[in-house]
Parts: C-alpha cells; sequence; structure tokens
C-alpha cells in the first residue's frame, strides 16, 4: 500500500507487539506446564503406585496432558507468532487489526486450557495427539480462523510484493492448519467415520501436525535466521522452492505407522513417503551449509545455535523416521520407546529450539527490552542437552526392549526392566528440559514485564511532569 | 514508541532482510528423489499388496495371503468347539478337566481320548457310559455319561456328522491327536452299536480294538 515510503521495521515489529507478547507468553506458560505433566508421566514407569490416588496424575491423563499441551499449547501458538511476525517483516507491511489477533490468540490459549482440564477430567477423544475433547477443539479452530484471518490479510498488505521463501513456508503453514484440524475434527468428532478409518483419519492428521506443519513453520524461521544471522544471502531461492514442494507432496502421505492395523498398502505408501522426507531434509541441510559457510559468526548459545541445532536434529529424526519404517527396523522397533524418541527429538530437538531461537530473536525487536545474552545460552544448555538425553535413551532403550520382545526365551517382565535404566536417564531429560522451560518462561515473562514497566515510567513521569503546568493555568 | 530502544544490541545494523540467491538449483537433489521414488515404487511392489483391501501386514498379496488360509472342506474346528460346549462341557468342563463333584472324569491326557482309533470314543459319545472307569490312573465310580450322541439332533447322516466334528475336536484339543474323522467312519461305528440301549461299561469297551 505504501510502496513509495517503506514502513520501518520497528514501526512493524511495533505493531507485532500485542499478539506477539499474547502468543509467545501463553506459548511459554503451556510448555511449562506440559514439563510437569511430562515429568508425572515419566515418574509413573519408576513407581506406579505414586500418582494411583491422584487422577490428574495417571499416565491415562498426564500422557495426553503432556502431548497436547505441548502442541496446541505451545508449538502452534509459537510457530503462529513466529510467522506473523515473518510475514509483516518480509511483507513491509503493518500488522492488521493486531487486537484480534492478539483476541484469537487470548481464545486459543482458553481453547487449550478447556481442552486440558477435559482431559486431565478423563474426556480424552482417544486419538493420539489429538485427546482434545470436541468442545476444545472447536474453540481452536475458531480462535485460529480469527488469527489466520488477519495474519492473511497483514501478508496481502505487503509493499514488498517479490516473496521470500520464509513466507511461502509461512503462509502453508497458516493455510494447513485448518485444513487438518478441519478434518479431524469433523471426521473424528462430530460425524466420526467408521471402525478403522478412525484410526487411518488420526494418523494423517498427526502425521501432518508433527511431520509437514512443525516443519513448515520452523523451517520459516530457519531460512530467515540463518542468512540473517551469518549476514549472508540464502543459498539458495530455487533449493528452498525445491525444499518446499518436496515437503509438502511427501510429507502430507506419511504418518501411518508400519504395523498399523490397516489394509497394508495404506502403512507402505505411508512408509514410502517418509523415507522420500528425507529429500526435502537433505536439501535443506546443503541449505544450510552453503549459507553458514565461511561466515565467522560464533553462535555462542545465542539464537544461531538454536536454529543450526534445530536443522540438524530434523535431519537426524528425519533418517531415523525412514530407518523405522523399513520392515527389519519396524519388527524391532515398533511398539517400544522408539517412537517416543523420534518424537521427543523432532518437537524438542528441531521444532521447540528451532523456535526458542526465533523467539529470542524477535522479542528484543518487538519489545525494545535487550534480553541477557547468559540467560539465553543458560536456556541453551538446559534445552539442548534436555532434548538428546531425553530422546537418545528411548531410541537406544527401544531398540534394546524391541530386541528382547522378539526373544521368546526373555518374559515380557524382563524386557520391561530392562528398559528401565534407559529410562531413568530419559526422565533426566525431561527434568532438564522443564527447568529450560522455566527460564525460557522467565526470560518472556521478564520482557514483557520490563517493557510495561518502562510504559508505565514514561507515563508517569509525563503525568508528574504535567501537574504543575495544571496548576499553573 | 519504543521504550528503551537504544537498549535493543544488534538492531540498528542487521535490519535490512535477508535476500536469496538466484543460483541454479544443483542436480544432486532430483537424482536422489528420483532414486528414492523408484526404490520407493519396488518397496511398494513388494510389501504394499497393490491396494488389496484384504491385504494387512505382514501379508504382501492377496496370493501370499491365501497361503495361511486353511485348506478348504477340512476341519472346522470351531463347530467341533462349538458342539463340545454344547454338548459335552457341562460335565466336562471347558477345559476338558472333567468335575470330580458329580464324578465326570477329565479328558484332558486322557488314554481314552487319546487312543490311536477313534472307535472307542464315538461308541461313549453315541451310548454314554456308566459303571467304574479308570482315567490316568485314577478310578471314577460315581458318574454316568447319558447317551449324549444319539440324542442330538437331526437323522442319523447328521448325528454322525456332529459325533464327528465333536471327537476330532476332543481329540485334537485334549489328547493332541490330530486326525480327521468322517462321518461315513462314524456311520459305520454306530451301524454296530445301533440296537443297543444301555451305556457302555469300562469292560465291554476294552474289547474293542483301542
Amino acid at each position: 500500500m505504501t510502496a513509495t515510503s517503506p514502513i520501518s521495521p520497528a514501526r512493524i515489529d511495533a505493531s507485532c507487539r500485542l499478539p506477539l507478547f499474547t502468543l509467545f507468553g501463553g506459548a511459554a506458560l503451556w510448555l511449562v506446564l506440559s514439563s510437569v505433566f511430562g515429568i508425572a508421566a515419566s515418574l509413573t514407569f519408576h513407581k506406579p503406585t505414586l500418582f494411583a490416588d491422584c487422577a490428574i496424575f495417571t499416565y491415562g491423563r498426564a500422557y495426553p496432558a503432556w502431548a497436547n499441551l505441548l502442541i496446541y499449547g505451545f508449538a502452534i501458538p509459537s510457530g503462529l507468532g513466529v510467522g506473523l511476525w515473518l510475514l509483516a517483516r518480509l511483507g513491509r507491511a503493518e500488522v492488521a487489526k493486531p487486537f484480534l489477533i492478539a483476541l484469537g490468540a487470548k481464545f486459543w490459549h482458553i481453547g487449550v486450557l478447556v481442552g486440558v482440564i477435559g482431559i486431565l477430567s478423563g474426556d480424552t477423544s482417544g486419538y493420539e495427539w489429538f485427546e482434545l475433547p470436541r468442545y476444545a477443539a472447536v474453540i481452536l479452530f475458531l480462535s485460529f480462523l480469527l488469527m489466520a484471518i488477519w495474519i492473511f490479510v497483514t501478508y496481502s498488505r505487503r509493499s514488498v510484493t517479490e516473496l521470500y521463501p520464509s513466507q511461502w513456508f509461512a503462509l502453508a503453514a497458516l493455510f494447513w492448519l485448518p485444513w487438518i484440524l478441519s478434518t479431524a475434527i469433523l471426521l473424528l468428532q462430530v460425524y466420526p467415520v467408521r471402525g478403522v478409518a478412525q484410526v487411518a483419519i488420526a494418523w494423517w492428521f498427526a502425521g501432518n501436525l508433527l511431520n509437514v506443519w512443525l516443519t513448515l513453520a520452523g523451517l520459516a524461521v530457519t531460512l530467515y535466521l540463518l542468512p540473517k544471522l551469518t549476514e549472508r544471502p540464502l543459498q539458495s531461492y530455487y533449493l528452498a522452492l525445491f525444499v518446499f514442494w518436496t515437503l509438502l507432496v511427501f510429507g502430507a502421505w506419511t504418518g501411518i505407522p508400519f504395523s498399523s492395523p490397516l489394509p497394508a498398502w495404506m502403512s507402505m505408501l505411508s512408509s514410502v513417503a517418509t523415507g522420500l522426507v528425507i529429500v526435502p531434509v537433505l536439501a535443506l541441510i546443503s541449505i544450510v551449509q552453503a549459507t553458514t559457510r565461511g561466515a565467522r559468526v560464533a553462535c555462542g548459545g545465542g539464537p544461531l545455535c538454536y536454529t543450526k541445532f534445530g536443522a540438524w536434529m530434523l535431519l537426524v529424526v528425519t533418517i531415523l523416521a525412514a530407518l523405522a519404517v523399513c520392515p527389519k527396523v519396524a519388527r524391532v522397533t515398533d511398539f517400544t520407546w522408539f517412537a517416543q524418541g523420534q518424537n521427543a527429538l523432532r518437537i524438542y530437538g528441531f521444532f521447540a529450539m528451532t523456535m526458542f531461537g526465533a523467539i529470542y530473536h524477535i522479542l528484543p525487536r518487538v519489545s525494545g527490552v535487550t534480553l541477557s545474552p547468559s540467560r539465553v545460552k543458560l536456556h541453551f544448555w538446559l534445552a539442548m542437552p534436555g532434548a538428546l538425553l531425553l530422546a537418545l535413551p528411548l531410541l537406544g532403550g527401544g531398540i534394546l526392549q524391541g530386541l528382547k520382545l522378539a526373544n521368546a526365551d526373555v518374559t515380557f517382565l524382563e524386557t520391561v526392566k530392562a528398559a528401565m535404566m534407559p529410562f531413568r536417564l530419559s526422565t533426566l531429560g525431561e527434568t532438564l528440559i522443564a527447568l529450560g522451560a522455566l527460564v525460557f518462561l522467565l526470560n518472556i515473562l521478564g520482557t514483557i514485564v520490563s517493557y510495561y514497566r518502562a510504559i508505565a515510567k514514561t507515563a508517569y513521569a509525563e503525568a508528574t511532569a504535567l501537574q504543575p503546568a495544571e496548576v499553573k493555568s | 514508541m519504543n521504550p528503551d530502544l537504544k537498549k535493543t544490541s544488534s538492531s540498528s545494523s542487521a535490519e535490512t532482510e535477508p535476500t536469496a540467491l538466484m543460483t541454479p538449483m544443483p542436480v544432486w537433489p532430483f537424482g536422489l528423489m528420483l532414486a528414492l521414488l523408484f526404490l520407493g515404487a519396488w518397496y511398494f511392489d513388494l510389501y504394499g499388496g497393490w491396494f488389496k483391501p484384504q491385504v494387512y501386514s505382514p501379508y504382501t498379496s492377496l496370493a501370499h495371503l491365501e497361503q495361511f488360509q486353511p485348506p478348504k472342506g477340512g476341519i472346522d474346528p470351531l463347530r467341533g468347539r462349538k458342539l463340545y460346549l454344547d454338548n459335552c462341557a457341562v460335565c466336562h468342563q471347558e477345559a476338558g478337566t472333567g468335575n470330580p463333584a458329580n464324578g465326570c472324569p477329565p479328558l484332558v491326557d486322557s488314554e481314552w481320548v487319546k487312543s490311536p482309533s477313534v472307535t472307542r470314543l464315538v461308541m461313549i459319545i453315541s451310548k454314554g457310559m456308566s459303571g467304574p472307569v479308570t482315567v490316568n490312573g485314577k478310578v471314577w465310580n460315581t458318574g454316568v455319561m447319558l447317551a449324549v450322541g444319539d440324542s442330538l439332533p437331526g437323522d442319523e447322516a447328521e448325528k454322525s456328522d456332529k459325533i464327528a466334528a465333536i471327537a476330532d475336536y476332543v481329540r485334537y484339543q485334549f489328547g493332541k491327536v490330530e486326525g480327521e474323522t468322517t462321518a461315513a467312519q462314524v456311520q459305520a461305528i454306530r451301524a454296530t452299536i445301533q440296537d443297543r440301549t444301555a451305556n457302555f461299561t469300562e469292560a465291554e469297551l476294552l474289547k474293542v480294538e483301542p
């Protein structure tokens, strides 16, 4: 609209402030709560009677509370907030109706709260990664629409028409979620399909959510921050285009596990697609390498560390996922901790780390409040080992468990006991992640509080300065 | 607008947005994609069951699946089990353990069940049994077995068919003896004892070829 006089980045950042405070603040809070339930679910395996008299901390409730708070509470709001900032910044447009987007974010957080209360009171839907009861899912969907509409309007008001790769990813994420979420709500909760078709849809949804949506939202900011922080151009546009389309085309088919109780062609197509996702991820890694090669920028625990670590973890988890659908491997790893290890690596290792880096880059710009680098670094050194310590023992323990399960001479109880030691390590990882999440929350709340304190100070100073003038007149 | 804007460290220097180089795309991602697509198609051909809704993992095709189906027209273990549960399990119990309370001997590992031919078993099922009987080294005195076989519904051919199913089930389930008894076999055995009305006794049965 104002192509002649480009809007200054500071004005764009200021227009993002209210929605981003709401989205990121809530996301950090949910992340801390999610880790608490994660630890509770994990402890159940150390001592099954620990929460026996406390219904909300039993595994069947604590585990879905962990998963849903992590995805709907933390991942989606943070991804959406980062996407909003990218679309506004790269399009050089102020955010359209920031108040309505913030309102949508508030409704979203209320939806998450309703959902987690539903889950904790035993009202889960029973679909993994979509345990939210119907009433909560509908709130989430509507509030997402409210946010997405105005984010899209922001995008369409851009003053720079040519697109940067990050914008494709952020936009695709904006459209992908309503599509999969509405399909899941309609076909699983409003007009449930019959029989095995339910699991097919539930897995398709979870696959798209974890393998496509998280990757889209994460890569949007990876492709932005890498060239930005290393102060070099992205290498290259066409490779990013290739990553984008192959991710969408192949990623959309993933999610149905090898040993699912479905006609073999469904899980096999899904396996093939899971293998093919290696293509975009390897292309991404080549972008990362080509873009950062020779750039003498120390990451020093700052956003660049998070972004690079996230990209490499995406490669690791994609390769693991592709291995785990090979029949010979799948017969060992299916029905073990291996899948949980993969999920932990994908969500905590790739997505959450990428988001942390992005938020630590964005938040000081939006609020004008500097974050102390040592606190960002502290978070990195809690979250990074936490993610590895959570995921790697589960992956290793899963293989151990699978080998023992396949051996008829080993009793089931021995198999369970053998996985205990790796599992203890993973509980330690979960604890580190929880501590990291706490630091993250304090960082974000600290920023928000010091922003409003500065505002209040200025307002107070102005008000006290005015009074003598008023008295005189 | 921003309070403390000066504090923001790197915001002034690096606020230009990143750009992307328009260098041509390398070829290797396409090569990798085509190679993986080829492997994927091959893999799907091996394991995918070609969109047949009946084929579930670990089976890989309809032909593979059919190898594991029970042969058509063979013993139907479920039919024998149902007849056993309806007619015999009241006393002999579902697990074939018998019931000491009403003097009913067990079938599990019983020498009567495991005997090489089915003749004695068919005779017992047809006409019942009474008097003392030794099973697994223990003497059972009090029980009386009625002529269950004779009282099965249907004509002689149908009765024989049902008795054959029960006998096969009992022999396989409790004696681990495999074998297929035909209705004609049973009918031939029953023809030799058709006029008999009393229950068999152990002594009489022992005279028959085991």
